[in-house]
């Protein structure tokens, strides 16, 4: 009988332990993280405390496509209003959704970089759309946003990044598994071709790119 | 039956844990992982947060998420709980909560012509995982980082035979995307997973052993977690049977509470005199520390 006490004295002490350690809010203490195990990889993205803003992602639905990029709305970095009219500027848009929580994406950006210039004269134009700058509450986070400025400096990714409106980035981060993902797009806003899933380099990308402008011409 | 279920108690126990906490059986026909609230503890074991069906995270991948994280240096939630575990568990976490040592066990279940229960060189071999800990769960995230300042997980992208089998595998066969994203890594990782599997045949448990990093945290644990083996040492005659079924090799009369023990319990089944049984730790077990 004494051992079955015994354990259920560790039981309760364990039990009780627990509801002390939960908490409503987040804790003063900003060196401690919160209570959530937060964490990021380059596959999903996941609930994150207040400090790091990273969409949280709702269950997926049983759709695995995005639908199209026709209803797509957002903004530069620079604050200019961007909608799905920015497709018509090429024959083919490459739109390369990253986070700067991720680090395969930040080193496939030089690639895409040097792609976006090449790759101009064949009607091919090359945008990004940075998935991770709204918080939990959906509030556009400015230290993201600066983050993304730096990375794109440092990388020399100097095409258009885009920061999508809040109900778009929603519908394109619960249909993705993993970042990064790459979109390709016609000059309507129709999907050509297949997404990318990971990370490549300027040869992957090259032949990439070469094989969805042949499928389509 | 009754009887087979009861002589197999563990291993049924293995079997219903590694169900119920990776019971999102949607996620393994969508290839998608879940990222419900849940996600939001650690379960015990070395239980992958990229299986599909895995309701809770891994505590050795979450500690390197955060300290890959550029505004985090140390991962306290995460080190709180394997400390809670730890003390409370200890390896009985190996034994009996951990999907990927249940898959060491039943491969250990295949006959094999001559099976082992180590390594030659396991003397030393055996701390091998608490260096693979020290650098590829702590060190290498913490320093080696991208132009922003953040890191990667080292174990979980080079290592852990666990993700490959229940996260890189069902998530590539269902989803065409990450199918289409395999390369290089991926044929390593399956390689280091195939070999441990292979190895698992041969040799009892091998990558608890020596390399899970959880097993090395644990193992601190065990000489004084809260769940320990007792020996009566006035029933105990030092007949050596305990030894002999134990699968870890472990003395277990001189040292029931071994780093190595993961609980299985096949000592205490095997002693004719009902010598070994566990129990919990008490104050007044500190004047039986000579059996330890």
């Amino acid at each position: 009988m004494k051992k079955y006490v015994s354990y259920l004295l560790v039981f309760v002490l364990l039990l009780c332990s627990c509801l002390a350690a939960c908490s409503n809010g987040g804790d003063a203490d900003t060196s401690a993280p919160g209570q959530a195990a937060d964490f990021s990889e380059d596959a999903g993205t996941t609930a994150a405390p207040e400090n790091i803003p990273v969409q949280t992602t709702k269950d997926p639905t049983g759709q695995s496509g995005v639908g199209d990029f026709q209803s797509f709305k957002g903004q530069t970095l620079d604050g200019e209003t961007v909608d799905s009219e920015i497709f018509k500027n090429a024959k083919l848009t490459v739109v390369n959704v990253w986070g700067t929580f991720c680090s395969p994406c930040i080193e496939e950006l030089p690639h895409l970089g040097e792609i976006a210039a090449e790759y101009k004269k064949k009607g091919v134009q090359v945008i990004g759309l940075v998935g991770d700058v709204y918080d939990q509450d959906g509030k556009l986070t400015e230290a993201t946003v600066n983050d993304a400025k730096s990375i794109i400096k440092e990388t020399k990714a100097d095409y258009t990044h885009i920061v999508p409106d809040i109900d778009f980035c929603r519908v394109v981060l619960s249909n993705m598994t993993a970042f990064p993902t790459t979109y390709f797009v016609d000059s309507e806003g129709n999907f050509v071709g297949k997404a990318v899933v990971g990370a490549k380099d300027k040869d992957g990308w090259e032949e990439t790119i070469d094989a969805v402008l042949s499928s389509f011409e | 039956m009754f009887k087979k279920l009861k002589e197999n108690a563990r291993t049924v126990f293995q079997f219903c844990y590694a169900a119920l906490t990776n019971g999102y059986v949607y996620g393994f026909f969508g290839g998608k992982i879940f990222k419900g609230n849940t996600k939001g503890f650690c379960v015990p074991g070395l239980n992958c947060y990229s299986c599909p069906g895995a309701l809770g995270s891994c505590p050795i991948g979450s500690f390197q998420a955060v300290l890959s994280e550029r505004n985090f240096k140390f991962a306290f939630y995460v080190a709180g709980i394997l400390m809670l575990f730890g003390a409370v568990f200890g390896r009985f976490v190996c034994g009996w909560l951990c999907p990927f040592g249940l898959v060491q066990d039943l491969l250990y279940k295949i006959p094999f012509p001559k099976k082992r229960k180590k390594l030659p060189g396991d003397k030393w071999l055996k701390y091998l995982k608490y260096i693979v800990f020290a650098v590829f769960v702590v060190l290498l995230p913490l320093t080696v980082l991208d132009i922003i300042g953040q890191g990667s997980p080292w174990f979980c992208k080079y290592i852990c035979p666990s993700g490959t089998l229940f996260g890189a595998f069902p998530l590539a066969a269902a989803d065409e995307g990450i199918r289409g994203a395999l390369g290089s890594l991926f044929g390593w990782k399956t390689a280091v997973l195939v070999f441990l599997l292979l190895l698992s045949v041969v040799v009892y448990r091998p990558f608890c052993r020596y390399l899970c990093p959880l097993g090395a945290v644990y193992s601190v644990f065990n000489p004084i977690a809260f769940y320990r083996y007792k020996v009566d040492s006035d029933k105990c005659t030092k007949c050596g049977k305990c030894q002999k079924e134990c699968k870890m090799d472990i003395r277990v009369y001189e040292k029931p509470n071994d780093p190595e023990c993961i609980r299985c319990g096949d000592c205490i089944k095997a002693c004719p005199y009902g010598a070994i049984c566990p129990s919990v730790r008490m104050k007044n077990e500190r004047s039986n520390k000579k059996q330890k």
